[in-house]
């Protein structure tokens, strides 16, 4: 298990010790990072209204054919999905991977059979250069969990 | 997550509808091929970094699934490869990112074909 997270920024000296560490060679840019491709600002993701999905059906349904066919991605709004609801998970992600070391360890794991299982480095299996982020992976269907199952954190 | 699941799930069924209608199929071709069949959460955090310009949080990737629904922060950090540029996928407060994933183009291609 490759500790990443473990410095926090409550002090200078804390914040300076951080900026004396390196990045281990595993988490190295991977060889097509840095291709010939560039980013832009010419173009805007499409951004979908569902708000009139049921009574202007045939317009959503439109926009998300030429959304498809022209990017394969798109940002819905009005989507349904209470406010409050996409807080609450975006604040149970924070507590569970801020929570102390101890605590995630025991869902440490690579074995995705596993209803809940936390990683920091899924990618080391399967590809050349590691990633900069810790991840957790979560089966909800068809077999919901029980919610015993999954961290108090972000149940 | 419980709570947070069963709402996706049902934006999902919306999103398999409207695909299936956009594709010319009956609303219910994309739900009764199974691709309703699973849900996976995938929840990342992106620690600080003392040499952000050395690595990538997310390095290029597409989705082997039928299709994901992505919550991104307020940071951003998301962009896509479209017409041979990458493009910021900007942070749109209350919104969810829809990506069409590997197995959802595949099924469509072979929709065509037959």
């Amino acid at each position: 298990m490759v500790v990443k997270n473990s410095i926090k920024f409550n002090s200078q000296s804390e914040r300076k010790s951080l900026e004396e560490t390196k990045v281990p060679p595993i988490f190295g840019l991977p060889p097509d990072a840095l291709d010939d491709k560039k980013p832009t600002s010419d173009f805007a993701v499409p951004i979908i209204d569902f708000a009139g999905v049921h009574k202007s059906r045939e317009a959503v349904v439109e926009k998300i054919k030429a959304a498809a066919e022209n990017w394969g991605i798109f940002q819905v709004i009005n989507h349904g999905v209470p406010l409050s609801v996409l807080e609450e998970i975006q604040n149970g992600v924070v507590r569970f991977h801020e929570e102390d070391p101890e605590v995630k360890k025991s869902y440490f794991s690579l074995d995705l059979t596993k209803t809940f299982i936390y990683h920091n480095n899924f990618e080391l299996y399967s590809s050349s250069a590691g990633n900069w982020r810790d991840s957790f992976v979560c089966y909800m269907d068809p077999d919901p969990s029980n919610p015993e199952d999954l961290p108090v954190a972000c149940r | 997550m419980i709570g947070y699941s069963k709402h996706v799930m049902s934006l999902g069924g919306l999103l398999f509808e409207l695909l299936s209608e956009a594709l010319g199929l009956n609303s219910d071709t994309l739900k009764s091929m199974g691709c309703m069949k699973g849900l996976h959460m995938i929840c990342h955090y992106y620690p600080p970094c003392p040499q952000p310009d050395q690595t990538l949080g997310t390095s290029k990737h597409s989705d082997n699934t039928f299709i994901t629904i992505l919550l991104q922060d307020n940071i951003g950090g998301l962009q896509i490869l479209h017409q041979d540029c990458w493009v910021d996928v900007s942070p749109l407060p209350g919104a969810l990112i829809i990506n069409i994933g590997d197995f959802l183009q595949v099924s469509s291609l072979i929709h065509s074909w037959t």
